[in-house]
């Protein structure tokens, strides 16, 4: 009697698995893939990785990664690109050669970040499954979910000659600020910090504006361009740069 | 005599527009302020026919509320509120909240904590240190160091039942500098634990927890193990 | 068992109106001058709060005592309003008018910020101090801001009672001559504003450093003051020192305290109470939303109607008057008494529809009514609405799934048959104050507005208030009338005769018609005793657009005085009064209403009364006004011209449950006989708020 239920049990499945021609969501974590034969909740996702305590789910991160979302973000890097070589030679017309040579840099680091779509959704299983309001239906698609142990670093990006630095115990954003070498042109008053699926916080960090604030583990800190150092028609460049860099998978 | 007149006309009407229904919802925000409720209690009876293990918890001066272990998941027993907030306890130890105004996150290092071991090694002078990460204002990495002080052995009732416990007395240091004492009591046969009074942070009041389900498992009122 | 919310309960005891307690101090406001705003002692900065913030402070300083409110308007405005006690001087010298109570002065300040600071500019604010009255402190100042680390330097310059040291020459004085002398006095009969003094005369300059201290809660100041006290309303007072010094120790999010000494002699010392009227809220226990099940009902056969009733009273805050089910639709026809947030209101009907009906109603509209007219429909659509409400994709929002539109509901087939003629009735707490009289500085009145209300049909009734005084001192009145004659008509300082005639009076009683007469337009007509102090008839026209930024009215009557000595009396004054009100919401002013009504007053004087209000995001409302008419300073009397202010408060800020009801705190500096409305039975615009909101 088990084992004919378990055969049709097979074939069921098999032939379902043959009509909807593979899952319809698909979520790497880390190299492993979840396969969704039917939208998921976000609850079902994140439960199916939450093996370990030491997991840290205030840094997780849940990107879609079809080529579709993938492809916008492309068209966006272009066009930032585009700015930045613009802001590059008008900065070599004023003579102004460290401030082309930081916007290069920034260019060089644009052209080599991973980019796929990030979600903007808490992930922690237990808010997830507590509130329906935090675990809706997944789109069909692509996803990789991000979530480690707590990260002993934090990525920086930007203007400056540091891509991470370490992570310290209840610190303002300025003692990090301190461990940065940016590069000409950056801003000593402002620090962008963009925790994982959340908005992004302007931390005050100079002499005349400075007012306290955390940097959370797993978060990415940007370096911005000062904003008087950036020609009229370039004064929403540091914006340009955080839109795109929200989506940046962090490896 | 310009000035007599001066204040004159500032007659003015504070009228308080809603009538009925807003005195009523004023009388019953009286009414949970000086009253939040008796304070849960379970009955021997109602604890054997629980198919969830039952957790009491006080926080601060308030009326205990009753709390159902709702997940186990890798050594992490994780209670939930009739309000749907989550009290996460990891070898009884509180380690994250969700759900309140201000939640703990996470706290690093627990792998060292010596209530791990069993309840037998536990021994006064074992320490560790942690680190807390909070919701509000992304606060990460707040310091806190646990040394416990004292061994003794003590006597709890639960469910009119005396108990020999172990009571564990832990000396917290927080990093504002601030301390607090947290109390663990062990059934000293079973060596589970029975009840604790936890600080987490020093703008956290105590938190009290009673292992109502663990006490009437020793007691073969209720059945072993069991969850939402 | 009694269920107890953790979370909720827990956050709501240990702080009633929330914050969350955090490791680190909260980001500080900058903290109170002496007077009232952001300032160091005596002496103004250049530095604004954030918009929003409050501060109720008191402030003690041997010859002064201050009681102020400030509150920061907008981002670039901060206003304070500010009663003074003269400690060394006699209200008046007429002991039977005031006894022994001190000299007690009103004063309203304002202060604009021109240039935000930058890494290396500082902030500049220029504003102007106790303008507008009899002007104790007036004066005007340019400041200058400049943080470094935990110093912040100001330098500034003063002009009027802040200049009075002169220690140099009016930088406009090289400019124009006129600007050399200060002129005397003030205009009118005071509470004008005196623009022809404005940065005349002798100027000081004058400068402070505050120190953050290393810990948190303390912050210290020292100022170089630009006033030499000798022409103080206290008397001449010593200065030993230019230099005054004080401390600051922020005891939590909510209070400050602070200790200062003056002029080398004088110890002051004071506490504010602070507070952001956009981000105040409080915790709320109401009953969670409905969740939508899996499978809907099947059919509507098995609709049970009385608990669909009951769970859109109880769950969704919303009263339903009538409804009518439909092959694709429902109508519901109704108001909502719990929960002002209109996105929470649709969010919890919808919820609790979509758990009653079945899937074949694909549109649920929701008539709101407002004195049985309709005002708004929302249409929902039921099938996104239910998509959105079960979160079917991560982006989900239910706000897209309805909108808001002209009610069509003409001839409906309702579902109930309602009587709408018969009796009704209500009741409301009522609190009158007044402050700074000369008997004492705080009388207050309070009681019970009875209302009883005979429908005819829905468009007539017969409507009349009884009001019951229960708590009063104002038996201590010694004056009913003042001595001012003007010649203008008493059109309202009998004040005082009306309220204290009789515990029990007759408020209003009048007959009242009201219909919306085409689409957008709204008329009412009244006639009986319409308050306290005038009874006639009259009548008003509104038009007003659904979410328009724009409405018009206009309202025409024709009164009589009602006697303060009989209940049913009238004197002999009558008049005709009406008003062309424009009520204008400017897209350049976040949440503000400009409401700008010309016509004819109670004492015939014509002009126009302004009013400008300002909402909060916490839904708190402060609104000024004024009326400006032809009535002249010299007739008007004390004060000049009509003109107050008012906070308007949500009470669920109060209450651990939703509750849309509001109270309404006005402050009358000062008000007297010209410039003043008819107070209408019922306002059209007020009934009509529903088809436009701004209060909320």
């Amino acid at each position: 009697m088990r084992v004919f239920s378990f055969v049709a049990l097979t074939v069921l499945s098999f032939t379902s698995f043959c009509y909807a021609a593979g899952p319809v969501v698909l979520v790497k974590h880390q190299e492993q893939y979840n396969g969704y034969m039917k939208l998921p909740r976000l609850s079902e996702v994140v439960t199916t990785v939450n093996t370990v305590p030491a997991l840290y789910w205030p840094a997780a991160r849940l990107y879609k990664t079809d080529p579709e979302s993938v492809n916008a973000l492309e068209l966006q890097r272009q066009e930032l690109l585009k700015v930045l070589a613009n802001l590059k030679q008008a900065y070599l017309l004023d003579d102004e050669a460290e401030l082309a040579a930081s916007t290069e840099a920034l260019s060089q680091d644009v052209k080599n970040w991973v980019l796929a779509e990030q979600l903007f959704l808490a992930l922690d299983p237990d808010k997830v499954r507590a509130k329906p309001a935090l675990n809706p239906i997944l789109r069909a698609g692509q996803y990789l979910l991000q979530v480690e142990n707590r990260s002993e670093t934090i990525t920086v990006a930007g203007f400056a000659q540091n891509t991470e630095v370490q992570f310290i115990n209840a610190a303002d954003a300025s003692d990090y600020f301190a461990g940065i070498k940016p590069l000409a042109g950056a801003s000593s008053s402002f620090l962008y910090i963009l925790p994982a699926a959340q908005q992004v916080i302007q931390a005050k960090i100079g002499l005349w504006n400075s007012q306290r604030q955390d940097v959370p583990a797993g978060a990415i800190l940007y370096v911005p361009f000062e904003q008087r150092n950036l020609p009229s028609e370039f004064e929403n460049l540091n914006q340009q740069v955080i839109e795109l860099l929200q989506h940046r998978v962090v490896l | 005599m310009p000035k007599y007149a001066a204040i004159f006309y500032s007659v003015a009407f504070l009228s308080l527009a809603g009538c009925s229904n807003t005195v009523r919802t004023y009388t019953d925000t009286l009414k949970l302020a000086f009253n939040p409720g008796e304070g849960a209690t379970l009955t021997k009876e109602q604890l054997a026919d629980r198919k969830a293990d039952a957790l009491y918890a006080t926080v601060g001066t308030l009326p205990r509320a009753q709390l159902a272990l709702a997940y186990i998941e890798h050594g992490q027993y994780k209670w939930i509120s009739a309000d749907n907030a989550f009290l996460v306890l990891e070898h009884g130890r509180l380690v994250k909240t969700t759900g309140f105004d201000n939640d703990l996150l996470f706290v690093t290092g627990t792998d060292k904590d010596p209530l791990k071991q069993p309840m037998t090694k536990i021994q006064p002078g074992q320490q560790w240190q942690g680190a807390t990460d909070w919701a509000v204002h992304q606060e990460t990495g707040y310091k806190i160091s646990y040394e416990i002080a004292d061994i003794r052995v003590d006597k709890i009732e639960l469910l009119d039942r005396q108990f020999d416990t172990k009571l564990v007395t832990e000396l917290v240091t927080f990093s504002n500098g601030e301390t607090a004492v947290n109390l663990f009591w062990f059934d000293l046969s079973s060596g589970l634990l029975l009840k604790s009074q936890q600080h987490i942070a020093p703008f956290w009041p105590a938190v009290e927890l009673i292992h109502i389900s663990s006490a009437a498992r020793l007691m073969g009122i209720a059945k072993s193990g069991s969850r939402k | 068992m009694k269920k107890l919310y953790l979370s909720t309960v827990i956050t709501a005891l240990l702080s009633p109106v929330s914050f969350a307690e955090t490791n680190q101090p909260s980001p500080n406001t900058y903290s109170q001058m002496t007077q009232g705003g952001v300032g160091l002692i005596q002496m103004p900065t250049a530095r604004h709060n954030e918009a929003g913030s409050f501060s109720l402070n008191y402030q003690d300083s041997e010859e002064y005592r201050f009681w102020s409110a400030s509150l920061q308007l907008f981002p670039w405005m901060e206003t304070t309003v500010r009663y003074t006690d003269v400690r060394t001087q006699l209200y008046s010298e007429d002991p039977t008018f005031s006894g022994d109570q001190t000299y007690k002065d009103k004063g309203i300040d304002v202060k604009f910020r021109l240039w935000q600071e930058s890494e290396f500019l500082p902030q500049i604010s220029a504003g102007f101090r106790d303008f507008g009255g009899t002007g104790l402190f007036e004066s005007e100042f340019i400041a200058a801001s400049k943080r470094v680390g935990p110093f912040d330097f100001h330098l500034g310059i003063g002009w009027g009672y802040l200049g009075s040291k002169g220690n140099i020459d009016n930088p406009f004085c090289d400019i124009r001559d006129s600007f050399c002398e200060r002129p005397g006095g003030f205009s009118g009969s005071g509470g004008k504003i005196d623009y022809q003094k404005f940065f005349k005369g002798p100027a000081a300059l004058y400068g402070g450093i505050e120190y953050q201290t290393p810990w948190a809660p303390l912050l210290l100041k020292l100022e170089y003051d630009g006033n030499n006290y000798q022409q103080d309303k206290a008397g001449v007072l010593l200065q030993d020192s230019d230099y005054n010094l004080a401390a600051v120790y922020r005891l939590n999010d909510a209070f400050d305290l602070n200790v200062n000494y003056q002029r080398g002699n004088t110890f002051g010392f004071g506490v504010n109470y602070k507070l952001n009227f956009n981000t105040v809220k409080q915790i709320k226990l109401d009953p969670p939303a409905k969740e939508i099940p899996v499978v809907l009902p099947t059919a509507t056969d098995s609709l049970d109607k009385a608990e669909l009733r009951r769970d859109l009273y109880l769950n969704a805050g919303f009263l339903v008057n009538n409804y009518v089910l439909k092959d694709e639709e429902i109508v519901l026809k109704g108001r909502q008494i719990a929960y002002r947030d209109e996105a929470e209101s649709i969010n919890r009907v919808g919820r609790v529809l979509a758990n009653h009906l079945p899937e074949q109603i694909k549109t649920y509209r929701i008539v709101t009514i407002s004195g049985d007219m309709p005002m708004v429909e929302t249409v929902i659509n039921a099938e996104q609405f239910i998509s959105a409400a079960r979160y079917e994709t991560p982006d989900a929002d239910v706000k897209t799934s309805y909108q808001r539109v002209e009610p069509e509901v003409q001839n409906e087939n309702w579902a109930v048959e309602r009587d709408e003629t018969g009796f009704g009735y209500s009741a409301e707490l009522f609190w009158i104050q007044t402050f700074g009289n000369p008997e004492s500085f705080y009388m207050y009145q309070g009681g019970l507005f009875l209302g009883g209300v005979y429908q005819f049909n829905t468009n007539f009734s017969l409507q009349s208030t009884a009001k019951i005084n229960l708590l009063t001192n104002f038996d201590q009145f010694n004056f009913k009338v003042d001595s001012q004659n003007t010649g203008v008509p008493r059109v309202r300082t009998y004040i005082r005769e009306y309220v204290t005639r009789s515990d029990v009076t007759m408020e209003n009683l009048y007959g009242h018609w009201k219909d919306e007469l085409a689409d957008n337009w709204y008329g009412q007509v009244y006639a009986g005793y319409l308050e306290t102090m005038y009874g006639g008839v009259g009548g008003e026209l509104l038009y007003k657009p659904i979410d328009s930024t724009l409405a018009v009215g206009l309202d025409l009557n024709y009164v009589r005085q009602r006697s303060y000595e009989k209940e049913l009396a009238f004197f002999d004054y009558k008049t005709f009064t009406g008003h062309l009100s424009f009520y204008w919401k400017p897209q350049f002013l976040d949440d503000t209403m400009i409401t700008a009504s010309f016509g004819q007053y109670l004492a015939k004087d014509k002009g126009v009364t302004i009013d400008f209000a300002k909402r909060f995001d916490s839904g708190i409302v402060v609104g000024a006004y004024g009326a400006f008419t032809d009535m002249s300073a010299a007739e008007y009397g004390e004060g000049s011209f009509t003109k107050g202010f008012y906070v308007s408060i949500p009470f669920d800020l109060f209450s651990l449950k939703s509750a849309t009801g509001r109270g309404r705190i006005p402050w009358v500096p000062i008000s007297r006989d010209g410039g003043q409305m008819l107070n209408k039975p019922v306002s059209l615009n007020g009934l009509t708020e529903d088809r436009a909101p701004f209060v909320r």
